[in-house]
């Protein structure tokens, strides 16, 4: 097998706010991330897109039978029978980004075809190619973006390049 | 240079630039072309076949020929076309497929071998003794322009996305129109033109709407940008996708790579305009033969004046006057009858005049027109379907397809006023006023005529071609292209392709819709490779999975590797790897070896029905499985193929964990989550993938359980209490913690899962205790090893897209299992019962031979044919010994056989034996 240690550049973790240019791109840490599904998970509020996320905890909807709870209390993990709930802990599966500023959006729809005059009940996008879960937070120009941890580096380096694009 | 008043450029700025190496000086706003012809520059290139000098057709992407490597400021690009080349100072242009340059072509004397080089003569002419004898050098010849070998770094194109109501195509009078009316009433519109100063062919009108020109087009820009309109300039929609998506690609100053922009449009207005069709007549190639339109352009955008005296030959109806601003600027014309069968362009390396049979009329320019083509070419690429209009002699748009029309000249409408008000209709959804064309008089290539005629002025394709590929059958348009190559230039046959099948129609008798078109395929201009990439290049072409202990294990000099998309260290510490492979897999049987295993399957199944699902999604009975127990399985496809294997561990009641290969997780997921969803209730079975969420650490040897009981965890880690195949849960550290004896070593093995965030401390005590034992930390490289003296299998490196798991060995779930699962039927057919069916085993080599080759054949000695294959082969550090495992016909019959091994042309011999060829009692897994 190869060697590629030099191919690929260390991983540079974003551990301060990022800015590009008309963005900020940083990092938001300590929030429990709790993968919930089952048949009744819609029952209680949830965000889909563009509608922005207001405080937390709250939830967010992959599917219809799928949300993730963000900031929320421990829960125990597993088959929940009388909730009929499967829980599962992701919060160190999923690295949660921000970005925010007036050239956030910009930055965005250079990842995916995004509008904000279609709204859709689940906020799982592909931006890049990579699976994300996007929606807006607390501001017209505030987005969260989760990424599985293992492309996160991938999600950021995509980020910086089309900041600099855009700059160019 | 001589630049007439009254043209829409500024030329007030002076740009100096050079071509084919002598000095020339342009303006602000010209293209390489407009400013070559102010210059007096008649020959821009040489075409593709006959080398035979071209000049200026056409005044934008239109020309077929004019096709130049440009370099500015270190910044060099191949095949830019003049007529769309922006000019700017100190660009150096030379024409390609010319040496030393166009003037003077070394290679124009291959004109003279012409006769027999007609269509199809190398198909004909390299088939003995064998076509790829003359293949490199006829390759070297082809093609136009070269590459650079450089890379070039920052050539990234940025790519976005975008909507809008309206997206209208081309920016001239009907586009303009249309945006204007549609962005005043309320429309998100966009409106996009190739163009730096937009208004397409609007310059070349005296007036519009009591305006001139200028006025009236800044006028309309004015309101579309006040009514909110968006007007993207120099930007190209080359292509037309699925789903109302249209490509648009912006060009930007010389050397800067363009703007590609994905546009998702809810309606959009073809406003392309129209070309001219060249007139097929003898000598029509020559420098000075130049459309009608391009003529006027060039004078009415630029303030050139192509001529002095100009011939005219057209069946347009307003030709002479259009031409009546050029012929006021000094431009004599006399106009000719262009049905008189016996024009003859006359002159060869510029025209001078022509020829009606002993009659020369002179000319320095013949301006010609068989009548225009509507730009149909995106209308087609969304599917639009085309009708034939007699009076314009050309294919329309039908304006069928609901969410784009066509407007203007692309609709086949040329009358301004006409044009304004249908293009203001659509605008706003209303229907246009009914058209009545002045029809014109059918001007087409005459088969049979004497003299060369040219139809494709790049691919130097004649009419005697066409009549060639007629007589040989290759009537279908589609085949007339690819056996003349006929419209397959990079101009894409914009002003051949009417003129070839309009000939073939001629030739078999037929109308010209008889015949139909060719297809029209984006991109409707040449657009670089990069603007489809985008982003998609480098480290973000395809991004690898990063470990958690990626930091960790640089630190430990781990030579990283890709392990089926994951960044995995292959091997630890500098040196040889060989070297190092072998150490770590002898220290790891010695003592104990560390393994980063996070990218290991963690799949969660749950909810009332998990325990059917796992069981029906498995080959092997997971039904039974009980709280804390783990065992080894298969997932098969539907044809019962090895899909992957792994171990599924019963976390509790309807609560299992998947434990799948590494580089199976997404395949596998998306596999639950599909049979989750088909033939079971979906609402009793939901898949969780927590892969990433757990990191799992593998420690291996002999002394594992030493290492492992330095966590000071509270759960009993012996072998009574924890034997191989079962699960416990404990904390460390405060977070839970997930310990799996399951091994892929042979030895004894704890894989240990906590959370990714906890993976660096974990890493660090186990690490510490393994190098104080003496062990080792282990990479993918030395576990391949380890297993391979096991005779574990790697799915899809030990089985291929035909192998069954009884052909690994597992035959009792075929034979027993009564509930259903996924391949069950499959396992069951004539193929699957088949006793020749290739079975995996080991190989031994003889004594002092080296290890076989992975992917040698195992062969049959008479008749000789493959019988399987190596699939995986090492030299054991631990047998100090090659192992190998493979693939052979009734294998497991075969143990203790002597076979024969192929591989790179020379033979020799191996020993069929059973796969495990270390601790095959499994003492040590047990221990």
């Amino acid at each position: 097998m190869r060697d590629d240690s030099q191919t690929w550049a260390a991983p540079a973790p974003l551990t301060a706010p990022l800015d590009l240019g008309g963005a900020t791109l940083g990092r938001v840490t300590g929030l429990r991330q709790t993968l919930i599904s089952g048949t009744r998970v819609l029952s209680t509020s949830a965000t889909g897109w563009p509608a922005p996320v207001q405080g937390a905890p709250y939830r967010i909807v992959l599917r219809r039978d799928r949300v993730v709870e963000v900031g929320g209390a421990a829960h125990p993990e597993g088959w929940d029978e009388a909730a009929g709930e499967a829980r599962s802990d992701i919060s160190d599966g999923w690295t949660l980004l921000e970005l925010s500023g007036a050239g956030a959006f910009g930055l965005l729809r250079r990842g995916t075809e995004l509008s904000l005059a279609e709204p859709s009940a689940s906020v799982v996008r592909k931006l890049w190619g990579l699976d994300v879960w996007l929606y807006r937070f607390e501001a017209e120009d505030k987005f969260r973006l989760h990424i599985a941890r293992a492309l996160d580096e991938a999600l950021i380096g995509h980020l910086r390049l089309a900041a600099d694009l855009a700059r160019d | 240079m001589t630049r007439h008043a009254g043209a829409a450029i500024d030329a007030s700025r002076k740009l100096r630039f050079t071509f084919d190496g002598r000095a020339y000086e342009g303006v602000a706003g010209d293209t390489l072309a407009s400013a070559l012809l102010a210059n007096g520059v008649r020959i821009v290139g040489r075409s593709f076949k006959y080398h035979r000098p071209r000049g200026l057709w056409g005044a934008w992407v239109d020309k077929p020929n004019a096709i130049m490597e440009v370099s500015l400021k270190g910044s060099e690009l191949p095949n830019c076309l003049a007529t769309t080349t922006t000019l700017e100072d100190g660009m150096e242009a030379r024409a390609v497929n010319a040496w030393p340059n166009a003037r003077r072509d070394i290679k124009g004397g291959l004109d003279l071998f012409s006769r027999f080089l007609t269509a199809g003569f190398y198909y004909k002419t390299f088939i003995w003794p064998d076509w790829h004898l003359f293949e490199p050098s006829i390759r070297k010849m082809a093609g136009l322009g070269s590459v650079s070998l450089e890379h070039l770094d920052d050539y990234i194109t940025d790519q976005s996305h975008d909507q809008c109501d309206l997206l209208v195509i081309g920016g001239g009078p009907a586009g303009l129109a249309a945006a204007r009316e549609s962005a005043e009433a309320g429309r998100d519109v966009v409106l996009v033109d190739d163009q730096e100063l937009i208004g397409g062919s609007a310059y070349q009108a005296p007036d519009i709407e009591e305006q001139y020109p200028e006025d009236w087009v800044t006028s309309q820009r004015a309101a579309i940008e006040t009514a909110g309109g968006r007007i993207l300039s120099r930007t190209t929609a080359y292509g037309v996708y699925d789903h109302q998506l249209v490509a648009l690609i912006e060009t930007r100053a010389f050397g800067q790579t363009p703007r590609l922009t994905r546009m998702r449009a809810r309606h959009a207005l073809l406003a392309t305009g129209a070309i001219d069709r060249p007139v097929t007549l003898p000598g029509n190639d020559t420098p000075g033969v130049m459309s009608l339109t391009a003529a006027r352009e060039y004078f009415h955008r630029y303030g050139v004046l192509a001529g002095g005296c100009a011939a005219l030959i057209s069946n347009q109806t307003d030709a002479q006057t259009a031409l009546a601003p050029l012929q006021a600027a000094g431009l004599e014309i006399q106009a000719l009858d262009p049905a008189d069968p016996d024009l003859k362009i006359a002159g060869a390396r510029q025209t001078t005049g022509v020829t009606l049979r002993d009659r020369h009329i002179p000319a320095d320019l013949v301006l010609t027109s068989a009548g225009r083509t509507p730009m149909v070419h995106l209308w087609r690429h969304a599917g639009g379907k085309l009708t034939w209009s007699d009076p314009l002699q050309a294919f329309l748009p039908d304006n069928q397809l609901g969410w784009m029309q066509a407007i203007g000249a692309a609709n086949g409408t040329f009358d301004t006023d006409t044009t304004l008000a249908e293009a203001r209709a659509r605008a706003t959804g209303a229907t246009p006023p009914a058209d009545q064309p002045e029809p014109i008089q059918p001007l087409w290539p005459r088969p049979g005529a004497k003299g060369r005629q040219w139809i494709d002025f790049q691919h130097d394709v004649t009419l005697k071609d066409v009549e060639l590929a007629a007589r040989e059958n290759y009537a279908s348009v589609e085949h007339l292209k690819r056996y003349t190559t006929l419209g397959m230039a990079s101009d894409q046959g914009k002003t051949s392709n009417m003129a070839g099948l309009a000939a073939m129609a001629t030739l078999q008798g037929k109308e010209i819709p008889q015949v139909g078109t060719t297809t029209f395929r984006p991109p409707f201009v040449p657009v670089p490779l990069a603007a489809w990439a985008g982003q998609h290049q480098r480290q973000l072409y395809h991004p690898v999975k990063r470990l958690a202990l990626e930091p960790q294990h640089r630190d430990a000099q781990a030579a990283l590797c890709e392990y089926g998309g994951w960044l995995r260290p292959g091997w630890y510490g500098a040196g040889e790897a060989d070297t190092r492979i072998a150490h770590e897999a002898r220290t790891a049987r010695a003592t104990a070896g560390l393994l980063d295993g996070s990218p290991l399957g963690k799949i969660e199944v749950m909810g009332p029905d998990a325990t059917a699902f796992v069981n029906f999604m498995f080959y092997n009975t997971m039904a039974t499985l009980k709280p804390g127990q783990i065992r080894y399985g298969f997932l098969l496809t539907e044809g019962g193929i090895v899909y992957d294997d792994g171990v599924v561990s019963c976390l509790g009641e309807n609560h299992f964990l998947i434990s799948c290969s590494s580089s199976h997780v997404d395949g596998v997921r998306g596999m639950l989550e599909t049979w989750r969803q088909d033939g079971n209730d979906p609402d009793q079975i939901f898949v969780h993938d927590l892969t990433m969420h757990w990191a799992t650490l593998t420690v291996t040897g002999p002394q594992a359980r030493d290492i492992v009981e330095t966590l000071g965890l509270e759960a009993d880690l012996s072998s009574d209490a924890l034997p191989h195949m079962r699960f416990a849960t404990s904390t460390w550290n405060e977070t839970p913690m997930r310990i799996a004896r399951v091994s892929f070593s042979g030895d004894l093995s704890f894989e240990l899962s906590l959370r990714s965030s906890m993976a660096p401390a974990l890493w660090d005590h186990l690490m510490g205790e393994t190098k104080k034992i003496g062990g080792t930390l282990l990479g993918i490289e030395a576990m391949s090893v380890l297993r391979a003296e096991k005779g574990y299998i790697m799915v899809g490196k030990d089985t291929d897209g035909e192998t069954m798991p009884h052909d690994l060995g597992f035959t009792i779930p075929r034979a027993k299992k009564t509930a259903p699962f996924v391949g069950d039927r499959s396992l069951h057919t004539e193929t699957a019962n088949d006793p020749h069916r290739k079975q995996l085993v080991g190989l031994t080599v003889p004594d002092g031979a080296p290890p076989l080759a992975t992917g040698a054949h195992v062969v049959s000695d008479a008749p000789r044919r493959s019988l399987g294959y190596v699939t995986s082969s090492y030299l054991s550090p631990n047998l100090d010994r090659p192992v190998a495992l493979g693939l052979v016909e009734n294998g497991a019959a075969r143990l203790g056989e002597e076979v024969t091994i192929w591989h790179d042309e020379t033979l020799s011999k191996a020993t069929i034996t059973a796969p495990c060829a270390f601790d095959p009692e499994g003492d040590r897994l047990h221990a």
